[in-house]
Formats: structure tokens, C-alpha cells, sequence
């Protein structure tokens, strides 16, 4: 039997559903620009009343509507597949991300920094060759060498503080704590610990109220996708718990968390050493995360290969800078001093300065660069571009540069008044295309130029590495857009739907109406 | 490209990176325009940068090369200049000696030919004493002493001997030095008497002293006046040598400048290649990428301004 009340029911029953679809509408439009929101869609279900019930009218189905449930537009497939691009990309724009800023350091090209003192060190050179006995020149000689000295220290010490500011210096938790990858280890520890909350939350909500927590899948998933940026998690998604595992240790398990990582100071090699340690008792599961997860991937393992000792590594180009500081410095001592430690009795030539008491040539006694500013703590195999200065002897007298090289007889020149000798003023000039072998053979000028080349290469490949992986994520993110994104024409033409849908509910509630009023008035 | 569904964010995020990305490359000309530079970054181009690199330490050496060459050909001028002199010296005292062997010169005219040519002497050793930009040029590697000390009768050469092994080089390209400067006493000689006594007598100085002893001597000793002739006549040709040395020098020097100035030709050719910008290149990129972006901004402000919303009454 129909009964006219139900067609009532129904109506208002339709009503209600499109007034809900509106509201999704209304949401799915207020969302559109949301970071990592996903389009929702109610789905509205066909209920029949009193199913079993046979008559004469059987065949007419009367039933209303109803929310099946609201939909929220997911590809899981596409989400692990970011997650794990997501990783190779955090570790690429990180390593570039520090390579520009080497690749900034390292910028000589217009002729300053350590190239352009050691050019202008090589034509002082040049005119102490000319003029050896011109105090002007010696005094731009020694002037020169300072700067180089100088700049050699102004850049180790920019490249030490910005490995200090990438991963701390070995020596107090609080600088590591307030380096780049102490804040990168608290800041993944929070999110693990958002995660294990959402996880909570999401599971409660969906047992208790029977409702799908859009919202919060929504931002758990944006944790997972900023998270894996920084370190390589696998996502297991169980129930509505996902499960966080790096490598084979578990970090997340349902609703409770399981570890987290620890950033301990380390040594001046690795100034960090990063642990997953138990969140309950605080023990190492993995003592260190730099030998467990070699792979190149997440922001941490970048920071931890750039701040580490291994190649192309910040320490790698304070060592190379060290290296050809120290033999540089070597080099021009070697030519300063011939005859070191002391001349021998009976050495027959021998580096002659000036004596400006006398104004005669003297076996010369300085070093030009020392270890430090104390001569008597010499050692040319302490020289570094740390501590790499000009003895402060020559600094004050110009005059203890050896310009002149030749005989001596019982540590005296033979010819003491030949000041115009510039053998060894020419030997500082040469010694510009002189190889030196601790360099791999090359000029102390052209190591220099290969370290620097070295720096742009790998700023180079890091950075077409980069677009190629930040392409093929964008990809990724565009499909997962183009699926779960909310499109504005599509909304208003639900929209419309709904609205004209709600209207026409509302004219069979009036028409129904109306049957009434007449059933009403039969009796009359 | 995406291909079905087109959601607003997409569309948004569509937009801005591709305007970024038409920035960033109009940003980078722009750059390229005004360091008028295609290498900025050690990204840029890091294969060719230890070739820009020595490409401009070369510029700066093949300057240097040049400042040497110049500040030693205007010494070496001087030289030779002062050694013409001193050879029109040597032709006087070498037509006075001829003069000064007839035997029938009064006693006066003998000790007017002397006196000129003790002054011829002193000119002579003056000469060898010049000293250009605060060096002697004549005493080696010895800058700072006057070539000849003079003490009564002695003129002693304080200047470096070739025994020494102290020299003066100069370095005029990257596997040269050369020894330009000659050392005084090859050329003018000495006239002194050594510690045990004996008198040692060289080149034009000690000559010009014999024949004024001989001139001096009462009656004057024509035999030796006499032989002195062919003596001089040596002697003149030996300063010659030396003139011609430097003369010869100067004009090496010269050959390797003009060897640097191609040299440098090259080095700049290299270095501009690598670092400099195609300055048309640059702008007719500019201009394309003026136009791109242009396009761009108003094809996408076209699309998001459409929407369903636009005919929705």
C-alpha cells in the first residue's frame, strides 16, 4: 500500500540530503586553496520502506534517500608513490641548497678572494724582481702575502661557521641543538609525534561516531608527505593507523610511537652523530643513522653527507683549502729559507736578504708565513688556511726578504754588495708555474682553480639532479591534484544540481500538500 | 601536462610556476645583460673554469711580462746610448793618440793632448758610473755602488765580476729570464794596483792611463804612444760589441713583446669565449623571453578569470 505520507517523508527526506550536498559544495569550494585538501562527495543511496510488504501496488518501489557516506576523493597508490619521491627530493634540494651556498663562497670569478690575492701576490713578485732593493716593492710584497694569508682565513672561516651552522662543531649540545639539523631532528621528532596523535584520533573518530575524519586523514597526509621530504619513511597504512618504518625499524606503531631520533655531538670528522633511539627508554635501536641508511635520500642524510668528512663534503674543501694554504706557504718559505733549519758552516750559497744597518746582503733568517703569530712555534706541517699568517719579523723589516741568491763562504755572500741580485726574487716569481708534487703536480694557483671547479661541477650536476627529481614529484603531485584537487565548475554545477534538486523536493512536498488538503475536504 | 580532471589549485600552481620560470630565465638575461657576462655563478659553466681561470692569470702575467720588457728596454736605451758616448770618447782619445805619436809636437802640444784626454778619461769613467732610475747601470747586480771608485791614480771596478755568479735577470715569458745588463769592467776596464803590488791594467781605463803615463813620461815614449793606436782602435771596436749587445737585446725584447701582444690576443680570445656574453645573443633572448612571459601572463589570466560562475545568475 503507498501511503501519501510517505511521499511527505520523502520529499523532506530529499531536502535534507541536498541541503547536505550543499554544504559538502560549500566545504569543497571554502577548501579549494587548502594545502593537501582533498575534494569530498556525498554519496546519496536509494532506501525503499517496508521491503516485504506485497499488494496490488508492489510494483511501485516507494522508498526516499539517504547519505551513504562522504567521500573523500583518495588515490593511496599515488600517496606512497610521493612519499617515496618525496625523500630522493628532500636530499636533492638540501644538497643543492648547500652547494649554492658554496657555489657563493667559492665565486671568484670577478677576480676576488683567494685568486685575486694570490694574482696580485705573483705581480709583487715580479716588482720585487725588478727592484729588489726598493723598500716599496718589498713593502707590497709583504703586504701582499698578508692578504694572502687573510683571505685564506676569511675563507675557512666562512666555510667552517656555515658547516657550524649546517651541523654544529663538535664541541656543546646547544650549538648543535641550534644548528640546521639539531632543529630538523626536534622538528621530524614532532611530526612523528603529530603522526601517533592523528593515528589516535582518526581511529576513535571512525569507531565511535562511524564518521570518516576528512579533515584529519587530510593533514596526516600532509605531515606524511613533509615528513618523508625529510627522512626516508615507508608508510603502511593499516586500518586507519598508518605505520611508520625506516629501513626495518618501526617508528610508529598505531596510536603510540615507538622511537625517535637523537642528535648527539660528535667529532670535528662528524660533528653530529644522529641515533634512533626507544621514545620509552631512551636506548639506541640504531646507533648511527649515517652508516644504517646510506641511501641518498632525505633532507637529514644531506645535511649529515654535507656536515660529514666524506668527498665533496664541506670538510673535504676546508681540507683542500688547508692543503694548498699549507703547501703554498711551504713553497715560498722553501725558497725564503734554502737552508733550514739553520745555514750550515759550510754551505756555498745560500738566500741573502738585506742587513739595513749595513746595507749589504745576509744570509736571510725569517720564514715569510707562519703556523703562528709566535715564530718559535714553526712547524710548516701545522700550516692551514685557519691559522696560516705572515711572521711578523719580515712584516716590520721588508728588508728580511730574501731577494738575492748566491755564493757564500763561512755564511757570509761573497759578494755582499751585489743588492741588485734578484735569483731568488725570480725564484718567488717562478714559482708560480712550478708544480708541487703534494698538490697532485699542479701549480699551488691551479689547485686552487680545480677545487673551485670541483665546487661548480657539483653545484651544477646537484642542481640538474634536482629539476629532474622536482619534475617527476611535480608529476606526481599535478596526477594526485588532477584526482582529489576541487575544480570550481564542477562544485557549481553541483551546485545547481543540489539547488534544483532541493527545489523540486519542495514542489512535491507542495503538491503532496495539496492531495492532503483535498483528502481533507472530501468529507464536506 | 595533465590530462582529465583540471582542479583550481592545479590551475594556480600551473601558473605560477611557469610565470617563475619565465622570470627566472628573464631575471638570468637580465643578469647576463647587465655583468655583460654568461658565466656568473661557478654553476654556470664548470667545465671551462680552470680555463677562465688561468686564461686571466695569463693576462695578468703577459702584463707583467710587458712591464718588464718596457722598464728594461728604456734601461738598456740608456746604456746604449751611454756607450755611444763613450765610444765617441774612445775615437777622440784614438785620433788625439794618433796626433800625440808624431814626434814633432812641442812639449805643449803633447801636454794639451794629455790633458784632453785625461779629461776624455774622466768623461769615460763618468759614463760608466751612470745611474738610471737609481741603479748603476754598469756594476751588475752591485745597484747601489758606483761602478768605479777613483783613488789618486786607481780606478777600481766595485761593480759584480762574472766570477761572482750574482746577476741581474729578468723574466720576460712564462721559461725565459734573460741577463740583460753586462757588467762594466768587461767593458771599460780597470786601472789599479792590487794588494801585492802589482798593476793590474785593463780595456779603455787601464789604457788611457798608459798612454798618459807615456804621454807624461819625459821625453814622451812614442813606441808605446804608437802601439797604443791599434790598442784603441780594439778597443773602440770592443765597445762596440758591447753597444750592439745591447742593441741586439733591446731588439729580442722587442720580438717577444710583440710575441705577448699576440699571446694576449689569443688569452683574451680564450677568456671572452668562455666568460663574456653574446651581447645580441642576449638581447634578441631577452626580447623572446619578454614576449613569452607577456603570453603567458595574459593567456593565463584568461583562464582563470572563466568560470562557470560568470553565467550563474
Amino acid at each position: 500500500m503507498v501511503n501519501i505520507m510517505q511521499s511527505l517523508y520523502t520529499a523532506q527526506d530529499a531536502m535534507r540530503i541536498n541541503q547536505a550536498g550543499m554544504s559538502v559544495v560549500s566545504n569543497n569550494i571554502a577548501n579549494m586553496n587548502t594545502e593537501g585538501y582533498s575534494k569530498q562527495r556525498l554519496d546519496s543511496e536509494s532506501v525503499a520502506f517496508n521491503a516485504g510488504s506485497v499488494n496490488a501496488m508492489a510494483q511501485i518501489q516507494s522508498g526516499t534517500v539517504g547519505i551513504a557516506k562522504v567521500t573523500r576523493y583518495q588515490d593511496e597508490f599515488l600517496n606512497s608513490f610521493i612519499v617515496q619521491e618525496n625523500s630522493t627530493l628532500g636530499y636533492d634540494s638540501k644538497s643543492t641548497e648547500v652547494l649554492n651556498a658554496l657555489d657563493g663562497y667559492f665565486n671568484e670569478i670577478n677576480g676576488s678572494g683567494i685568486t685575486g690575492s694570490l694574482k696580485d701576490y705573483f705581480t709583487a713578485t715580479q716588482q720585487l724582481a725588478l727592484d729588489p732593493t726598493s723598500k716599496v716593492a718589498r713593502a707590497n710584497f709583504i703586504s701582499q702575502a698578508t692578504s694572502v694569508a687573510s683571505e685564506f682565513n676569511v675563507k675557512y672561516n666562512q666555510l667552517a661557521d656555515y658547516r657550524t651552522s649546517l651541523v654544529g662543531d663538535a664541541t656543546t649540545s646547544n650549538i648543535l641543538n641550534n644548528s640546521q639539523i639539531g632543529k630538523l631532528t626536534q622538528e621530524i621528532n614532532n611530526k612523528l609525534e603529530q603522526i601517533t596523535e592523528l593515528n589516535d584520533k582518526i581511529a576513535v573518530s571512525a569507531t565511535q561516531n562511524g564518521v570518516q575524519p576528512n579533515s584529519l586523514l587530510d593533514k596526516r597526509q600532509v605531515l606524511l608527505e613533509s615528513l618523508s621530504k625529510q627522512i626516508p619513511v615507508t608508510v603502511r597504512v593499516e586500518g586507519s593507523f598508518v605505520n611508520l618504518y625506516i629501513g626495518n625499524v618501526q617508528l610508529v606503531e598505531n596510536g603510540k610511537q615507538l622511537a625517535q631520533l637523537k642528535a648527539t655531538v660528535g667529532d670535528s670528522d662528524n660533528p653530529v652523530i644522529i641515533s634512533v633511539v626507544d621514545k620509552a627508554t631512551g636506548n639506541d635501536v640504531v646507533a648511527d643513522y649515517k652508516v644504517n641508511f646510506p641511501q641518498d635520500q632525505g633532507e637529514l642524510k644531506a645535511l649529515l653527507d654535507a656536515g660529514g668528512n666524506g668527498p665533496d663534503s664541506i670538510l673535504d674543501f676546508i681540507k683542500q683549502l688547508n692543503t694548498v694554504a699549507q703547501n703554498f706557504a711551504v713553497s715560498v718559505n722553501n725558497i725564503q729559507l734554502k737552508q733550514l733549519p739553520a745555514l750550515p758552516a759550510a754551505a756555498t750559497e745560500a738566500s741573502l736578504k738585506i742587513d739595513i744597518a749595513t746595507n749589504k746582503l745576509t744570509p736571510a733568517t725569517e720564514n715569510i708565513f707562519l703556523n703562528d703569530p709566535n715564530s718559535a712555534l714553526y712547524n710548516p706541517l701545522s700550516i692551514t688556511a685557519a691559522n696560516i699568517v705572515v711572521n711578523k719579523a719580515v712584516k716590520d723589516n721588508p728588508f728580511e726578504v730574501a731577494t738575492a741568491y748566491g755564493p757564500v763562504a763561512a755564511g757570509v755572500a761573497t759578494n755582499p754588495d751585489a743588492l741588485g741580485n734578484n735569483n731568488n726574487a725570480l725564484a718567488f716569481q717562478q714559482m708560480r708555474d712550478t708544480p708541487i708534487v703534494a698538490l697532485g703536480n699542479l701549480t699551488a694557483e691551479n689547485y686552487y682553480y680545480s677545487t673551485i671547479a670541483s665546487v661548480g661541477n657539483n653545484a651544477s650536476l646537484s642542481k640538474s639532479k634536482l629539476d629532474a627529481q622536482q619534475a617527476s614529484v611535480q608529476q606526481l603531485l599535478d596526477k594526485k591534484q588532477s584526482s582529489v584537487g576541487v575544480n570550481l565548475d564542477e562544485e557549481l554545477v553541483d551546485l545547481m544540481k543540489y539547488q534544483k534538486a532541493y527545489q523540486a523536493s519542495a514542489q512535491v512536498f507542495n503538491a503532496v500538500n495539496q492531495m492532503m488538503s483535498v483528502i481533507m475536504n472530501m468529507g464536506k | 601536462m595533465v590530462s582529465g580532471r583540471i582542479t583550481n589549485q592545479y590551475l594556480n600552481q600551473a601558473i605560477i610556476n611557469n610565470t617563475m620560470k619565465n622570470q627566472e630565465k628573464f631575471v638570468n638575461l637580465n643578469f647576463q645583460n647587465s655583468t655583460q657576462k654568461k658565466v656568473n655563478n661557478l654553476s654556470d659553466d664548470p667545465i671551462s673554469l680552470p680555463d677562465l681561470f688561468s686564461a686571466k692569470n695569463n693576462l695578468e702575467r703577459i702584463k707583467n711580462y710587458n712591464t718588464n720588457i718596457d722598464l728594461n728596454i728604456a734601461e738598456m736605451s740608456t746604456a746604449e746610448n751611454t756607450l755611444d758616448l763613450a765610444n765617441k770618447d774612445l775615437q777622440r782619445v784614438f785620433a788625439l793618440t794618433t796626433q800625440a805619436s808624431n814626434e814633432l809636437n812641442t812639449k805643449d802640444e803633447t801636454t794639451a793632448i794629455a790633458n784632453e784626454i785625461s779629461s776624455l778619461l774622466s768623461h769615460i769613467v763618468n759614463l760608466a758610473n751612470t745611474n738610471y732610475d737609481g741603479k748603476y747601470i754598469f756594476s751588475g747586480a752591485n745597484i747601489n755602488t758606483p761602478a768605479y771608485s777613483i783613488a789618486g791614480n786607481d780606478y777600481t771596478y766595485k761593480g759584480t765580476k762574472d766570477a761572482d755568479g750574482y746577476k741581474v735577470q729578468v723574466q720576460v715569458n712564462d721559461n725565459s729570464t734573460m741577463t740583460l745588463g753586462q757588467n762594466g769592467d768587461n767593458i771599460f776596464g780597470e786601472y789599479y794596483v792590487d794588494g801585492g803590488g802589482t798593476q793590474v791594467s785593463t780595456g779603455p781605463i787601464g789604457h788611457i792611463n798608459e798612454l798618459l803615463n807615456d804621454l807624461k813620461s819625459t821625453p814622451p815614449n812614442f813606441v808605446n804612444i804608437r802601439a797604443k793606436i791599434d790598442v784603441f782602435k780594439k778597443d773602440s771596436e770592443n765597445v762596440t760589441y758591447s753597444r750592439a749587445q745591447y742593441g741586439t737585446n733591446i731588439d729580442i725584447l722587442e720580438k717577444i713583446k710583440s710575441q705577448l701582444a699576440q699571446d694576449k690576443i689569443s688569452t683574451e680570445t680564450r677568456r671572452s669565449n668562455i666568460e663574456d656574453a653574446d651581447l645580441i645573443e642576449t638581447a634578441s633572448l631577452i626580447k623572446q623571453q619578454e614576449y613569452a612571459l607577456q603570453a603567458s601572463l595574459q593567456s593565463s589570466t584568461k583562464m582563470i578569470q572563466n568560470s562557470l560562475l560568470n553565467f550563474m545568475q
